[in-house]
């Protein structure tokens, strides 16, 4: 049966969709001018003529991001971090969370206060840096994968999606002879899906995103990731033409425009710091919001 | 026995050697003796020949090559057997990573191109090598400055106690000029109006341009402060706290003299002209290129030979490539009886070179040979330019790389050398030659204007005591934040400072908030450095 919709149900679906009309295009627009000012010409950026659509289209700023090593190379050092990172994270996280979840865990009550513990205080950080380096993992990719693996935060999640398995299926695994780690990775996993999505996607954009630990923890340039090169390409504005080389600087107006020159690089940049890890969501898009309100509602 | 024998004398021959190479030092000065007027750079034994030892540095930099380029390392390590270890450190995030470094006592041996402040900040807790202590092994450094420039380096950056830890990067004086006033003079001359020569010709001018172009507007760099560069030299003042040559070279406060007055009313008449921009005090540099590339710009202070950037972007936009800077309009005055002024910069950054306590007895002598060679002029050009035949050669009387290193640096950036370090560039001292050569617009300027007064740019020294930093560090944000409102008003409206109840208003308030008391301090503690 349908039901008829009244008067002020209607104001209010009209009130909503116009919220969300209007917060889509604040939250839009700027990012379009971002991408539309990366590809536009240097006279149109120096006058402010970009608005949502590129002006004299013109994609040098991307050729030569590109075609400087730092900026790919850091863009690399993104990826591998982020990949690595984010499946021992997952692995391990799950891993602790299914113990969790079984109530016949003898210590499972001591270790999940410890556990809760680490979400109000932590190490410091001149302990965790003193931890970190004397371990042998100070300028090494490894600083970036093992320590600070677990968010708290994620491993409540998969224990509560665990938690929400019924114990019947784990039990008629185990009558057709299944060990605990078969029952993990053959029943348990498959039914997680959604969350397992939701955590791999909390955990890839904090290590995208993570600027702190990689400033910490490396010493060469050669390691730092994009978000590392990025701060000092937005700080160091004026100056970014020093990313180029002598003969790419003396080409065309980069020399002229200079001010409209940088922000367009700085865009560039900006831009190509975003797309992978937006570029990832749409992927697990189904999974995550499944992953979030079934975290969110059960317990 | 002939074993034993043999031991005797290589022992004496050892000792003999010690002794010679003790005797053929290096010229040494003292702290108090100040520079001399020699430069002797130090050949030193071939590192080859010594006890290997490497130096860990922390470098910030803003390099951007890779860091694989051997030659400068392997240079080093030949001619003093020191292996220099870099870790190259993004400026954005140095002071956080070396503040990091020394809280968890893994801090290198030598600190490069960091900031001052934060050096003598580390000072404090002991990390840092006294190099007042030392200065007798940084002859070359030393003698590099004039007798005043060092003067206000060793009572800038000392402690209470006239330790200094850090010597600065140097900058050639010929590296720069004073800023320059320039013009499109064609447009002056097409309105009946000459290329100015004072603040009022400009006035004129810029009127009847006003007339013919509505647009015309005179944008300012980057804020309030800003917009007054050019004119303070005019008019001889500052806003801030300066020894001012009209007042016997007196400390004042500058912001509240009759000349600061006459500067004030100057801007206010170009902000009600609408010359000035009205958005001069939020412009962005992008907003303020545009009205360049719009052609709505005539007259501009900057730096010398920038006219040949504004009129490529003239170019670029279509527009008569028409500005100048002429010998004879390069400054500007208000009181033609007086006579301009022209600004001259420090003679050293706010970053440079210190060692700290990982570094004792050889290692830091050896440390402290390396550094004073490379203020040397062979180490100057090594920096610079690493080895003749591989990375440079000299091409009508100029180094200039060659190969990889052409494509790597670009020595005609004006920011080239300071901030693209790798993996050469100039260490501690800029060669006053190679400047000259490498920037003949500032050098030629200096030549034009050598007559012309100079109004020091660089900050006061005060050795305060403690009573007295906090106090005057009080009253400084009270008063400044009064004269800031004050200027604002002034130049914007609604105030007006032809007229005297405003004025007065501003000085009382000035009065109120402790100036008297705030000079007093300032000039007490500025007196205490001689």
């Amino acid at each position: 049966m349908i039901r008829e919709r009244g008067i002020g149900s209607r104001i209010i679906d009209v009130v909503v969709y116009s919220m969300a009309t209007m917060i889509l295009m604040l939250t839009t627009f700027p990012l379009l001018n971002i991408v539309s000012t990366s590809i536009s010409g240097n006279l149109p950026v120096l006058n402010g003529w970009v608005g949502i659509w590129p002006v004299q289209l013109n994609l040098e700023a991307y050729t030569r991001v590109f075609s400087n090593w730092l900026i790919p190379n850091a863009f690399i050092n993104s990826v591998a971090y982020t990949v690595l990172s984010t499946g021992y994270s997952v692995l391990i996280t799950l891993m602790m969370a299914y113990p969790m979840a079984k109530k016949h865990f003898v210590l499972r009550k001591a270790v999940w206060i410890l556990l809760v513990i680490t979400m109000y205080f932590n190490g410091g950080l001149i302990p965790t840096f003193l931890l970190v380096s004397q371990m042998g993992m100070y300028d090494s990719w490894m600083s970036q994968v093992f320590p600070l693996a677990i968010a708290i935060g994620n491993l409540i999640l998969m224990r509560i999606f665990i938690n929400n398995i019924p114990e019947e299926l784990e039990e008629s695994a185990k009558l057709d002879g299944a060990q605990d780690i078969q029952v993990f990775f053959r029943i348990v996993l498959p039914l997680i899906k959604p969350g397992i999505a939701t955590i791999a996607l909390y955990y890839a954009v904090w290590k995208w995103n993570d600027f702190f630990n990689p400033m910490i923890y490396f010493s060469t340039y050669e390691r730092y990731p994009l978000t590392v090169i990025l701060r000092e390409i937005v700080l160091q504005g004026s100056h970014v033409d020093k990313f180029m080389s002598a003969a790419q600087r003396a080409s065309q107006d980069a020399s002229v425009y200079v001010e409209a020159y940088n922000t367009r690089l700085r865009y560039t940049a900006l831009i190509v710091s975003i797309v992978p890890i937006v570029a990832v969501f749409p992927v697990l898009q189904r999974y995550f919001i499944k992953g979030v309100s079934e975290g969110a509602v059960k317990g | 026995m002939k074993k034993r024998t043999l031991s005797i004398l290589a022992a004496v021959a050892a000792a003999l050697a010690l002794m010679a190479s003790a005797c053929g030092g290096t010229p040494t000065a003292s702290p108090t003796d100040g520079p001399t007027s020699s430069v002797s750079p130090t050949a030193g034994p071939t590192g080859l020949s010594r006890d290997p030892i490497e130096i860990k540095v922390f470098r910030s930099s803003d390099m951007s090559q890779g860091y694989t380029d051997t030659l400068f390392v392997d240079h080093i390590r030949e001619k003093f057997g020191i292996t220099l270890k870099y870790t190259y450190v993004p400026s954005s995030v140095a002071t956080e990573k070396l503040n990091l470094s020394f809280a968890t006592n893994t801090y290198d041996d030598m600190l490069e191109l960091v900031s001052t402040g934060d050096v003598n900040r580390l000072a404090k807790d002991d990390f840092i090598v006294v190099l007042s202590d030392h200065l007798d092994k940084l002859s070359n450094y030393v003698n590099a400055y004039e007798p005043a420039d060092w003067k206000l380096l060793v009572d800038t950056l000392s402690d209470a106690r006239n330790r200094l830890y850090v010597l600065p990067v140097k900058e050639a004086r010929n590296s720069s000029s004073s800023y320059i006033w320039m013009f499109r003079s064609a447009e002056f001359e097409s309105v009946g109006k000459p290329v100015p020569k004072t603040v009022e010709e400009l006035y004129d001018g810029l009127k009847a341009l006003k007339a013919k172009n509505p647009n015309l507007t005179l944008p300012n760099r980057w804020g309030l402060f800003n917009a007054l560069e050019g004119f303070n030299l005019a008019f001889r003042t500052r806003f801030e706290v300066w020894k001012d040559p009209d007042a016997g070279g007196q400390i004042v406060y500058g912001a509240v003299t009759d000349k600061f007055r006459d500067l004030l009313k100057y801007m206010h008449r170009l902000y009600a002209e609408d010359i000035l921009s009205k958005e001069f005090i939020t412009m962005t540099s992008e907003q303020r290129m545009s009205q360049f590339s719009k052609g709505n710009v005539y007259a501009n202070f900057q730096f010398s030979g920038y006219e040949s950037t504004l009129n490529r972007i003239a170019k670029a936009a279509g527009l008569p490539e028409d500005w100048t800077a002429e010998d004879d309009y390069l400054v500007l005055t208000a009181y033609p009886e007086k006579g301009p002024m022209q600004q001259r910069w420090p003679a050293f950054y706010t970053f440079g070179v210190a060692l700290t306590d990982r570094l004792s007895g050889e290692n830091l002598d050896r440390a402290l040979e390396y550094v004073n060679w490379s203020c040397s002029e062979e180490g100057q050009i090594f920096h610079e330019f690493g080895v003749e035949g591989e990375s440079y050669e000299i091409k009508d009387g100029r180094p200039v790389y060659i190969g990889k290193y052409l494509d790597e640096k670009d020595p005609d950036s004006y920011f080239g050398l300071i901030q693209d370090y790798g993996p050469f560039g100039y260490y501690v001292i800029q060669n006053e030659d190679h400047a000259a050569l490498a920037y003949p617009g500032p050098a030629r300027t200096n030549i034009i204007l050598k007559d012309v007064e100079v109004m020091d740019y660089s900050a006061l020294p005060y050795r305060f005591t403690p009573e007295e930093e906090s106090r005057q560090a009080d009253l400084g944000i009270v008063l400044n934040q009064i004269r800031d409102e004050y200027i604002q008003s002034f130049i914007m409206g609604p105030k007006d400072p032809g007229l005297d109840a405003d004025w007065n208003e501003y000085l009382a308030k000035m009065q109120n908030a402790g100036l008297d008391e705030y000079m007093q301090i300032l000039r007490d503690a500025n007196a205490r450095l001689g």
